[in-house]
Formats: structure tokens, sequence, C-alpha cells
């Protein structure tokens, strides 16, 4: 199936979990859009993405 | 104010009317480290009329890879003390006022009087709620930038509008910038970009800034605008 990850559409297997795109991009910390709605911490490690999902992560940093 | 030849690249970027705002415009920048450094440089060098500049830190070895005020000769100096004297040397128009401190909850309200704006250049997550905390209160826009690594974002809490939750939510502890390194390239293009931002909104032409979050790869050079809603 087919998902959007920061504007770049791309193959997704079904029943993968978001976990495993976050350890693909290396991503330990991060704050996560599905369709344009924000998931909670404790949803992300829950979260399987489906057909057409509009995902947008961000790795959160706080350096200066 | 008359205009010497020192701004005179300033215009066609900006309206001779714009430029003559900048000597009234008060900027506080918290944190003089990889993004302050760059971001004190360019408001002296644009000709903003004054800059607080907030760090209770002295520099240290670990900072000669990235921080534009820090030199061998300046280890050990309080940042805040460098800053002041570099804009000396660029720019003798501008006021800066360094305050060697950590800015905490029980002062951020005073720092913040008589800011048009403030810039959060600060190394952690919780001092900069701190800081959008206090604008909150105060009324002030803080213009956000955070980096790690190769990665930076960008965006602006207005009046109202707070940016910071609609990030970090309500998780305060570290990001993932330890293990992403500072590298030298990343805290100069943020830092441009703080700096564009807040001229932006000192010039009121930040409206469309409201919610949103321009994020930075370098690594895979992708540029991305998040709209955070509410």
């Amino acid at each position: 199936m087919k998902i959007i990850v920061n504007q770049k559409q791309r193959e997704w297997e079904e029943h993968q979990p978001l976990t495993q795109l976050l350890q693909e991009k290396k991503v330990t910390r991060a704050a996560v859009w599905v369709n344009g709605k924000q998931l909670l911490n404790q949803e992300i490690p829950e979260y399987i993405p489906q057909e057409g999902d509009d995902i947008r992560i961000l790795r959160l940093v706080g350096g200066g | 104010m008359e205009y010497s030849g020192r701004y005179a690249r300033n215009y066609n970027a900006f309206t001779r009317e714009e430029g003559e705002k900048f000597s009234q415009f008060r900027v506080l920048v918290v944190g003089c480290g990889g993004l302050g450094g760059y971001i004190i440089e360019h408001l002296g060098r644009l000709g903003i009329g004054h800059i607080t500049v907030v760090d209770g830190d002295c520099f240290e070895e670990t900072n000669l890879n990235r921080q534009l005020f820090c030199t061998e000769e300046l280890l050990g100096t309080p940042k805040a003390l460098a800053a002041k004297a570099r804009m000396d040397q660029v720019n003798r128009e501008v006021e800066v006022v360094p305050l060697v401190k950590r800015m905490t909850e029980d002062n951020v309200d005073e720092i913040l009087q008589g800011h048009h704006i403030a810039i959060d250049a600060l190394d952690n997550i919780e001092s900069r709620f701190v800081l959008e905390e206090g604008c909150q209160r105060a009324g002030v826009p803080m213009v956000h930038g955070a980096i790690g690594g190769w990665y930076g974002q960008v965006g602006v809490g207005f009046p109202g509008k707070p940016l910071l939750p609609k990030i970090y939510g309500r998780d305060r502890e570290k990001g993932m910038e330890e293990e992403l390194g500072n590298p030298s390239f990343t805290p100069g293009i943020i830092a441009g970009m703080q700096v564009a931002l807040c001229m932006k909104v000192l010039l009121n032409q930040g409206e469309e800034l409201v919610g949103k979050l321009l994020t930075i790869d370098l690594e895979n050079m992708e540029f991305i605008s998040f709209r955070l809603e509410d």
C-alpha cells in the first residue's frame, strides 16, 4: 500500500507498525502527525499506518 | 537617525522606511551559544538598536567547533560578555546589554520587560518553555529555533498562540541533540532563519507564520513546512 511520509509517497507493508518507520529513519524521539492530527506519545508505538495516510515525522531536537 | 553607508546594503531588501525603524527595536536573545552567536551578529549588523543578551555560561573547548564568538583566547569568558565585546567591534551604534545569568522562572518576567520580541537560542527544552510562558504573560512574540546534528527547526509563538506545546507536547525532557551531535553548519542556518522571522514579525509581516513550523534536514536536503493545528 502507499503512504505519504514527510510529503513523499512511499510503499508500506500492511500491518507494519509506525515504530518501524521511526527505526528506519533513526528517530528516537519524535512528534508525529497522521492526516493532520498529532499522535500522543503513548499512541506512537501502537499506530499501524493505513493506506493513504499522510504522516509527518518531526525529530524532536532541543539543542542550541 | 542619520544613515551612514554601513546600512546601504540593507536597502532593497528593506525599504528605507522599514530601515529607519531598526534603531528603535529592542530584541531579547536568550542563549549566546551556537544559535545565539550568529543571531546577535545578524541583529547587530542589521542595526537593531538594542539587544539584551542572556547566558550564564562561559566558553569551553567543546564550543570551539561551532559557536561564533568562541575563540581559543576567550575560553573561560562569559558568553554574554563576549557577545557584547564582539558587537562593540562590529557596530557601536547598537546598544548591547549582557546579562551573565541563567534565565529562570524567577527572573524571566523582569528580563522580558521593555522588549518587542524574544529570540529563543536556548540549548534545552525545559528553558524554552520558561521563556515562552514568560513571553505569553508579557504579550511578546518569541522566535523559536532548535538544532541537533543535521536537523533544525524554526517557528514563531505569538501572544495567545504559543508554539512549543504544539511541538513538544508536555514533554520537557531532552531531545535527540546529544545523540546527533552539533556540527558547525547547522546553527548558522537556523540562526539566520530566526533573524529573518524576527524581522518579519517586527515589521508586522508575520501573520502567515502563526502555527507554522519549518523543519530542515540537511542530511537529505529536505525543507518541510508543518502547519500545526490548534
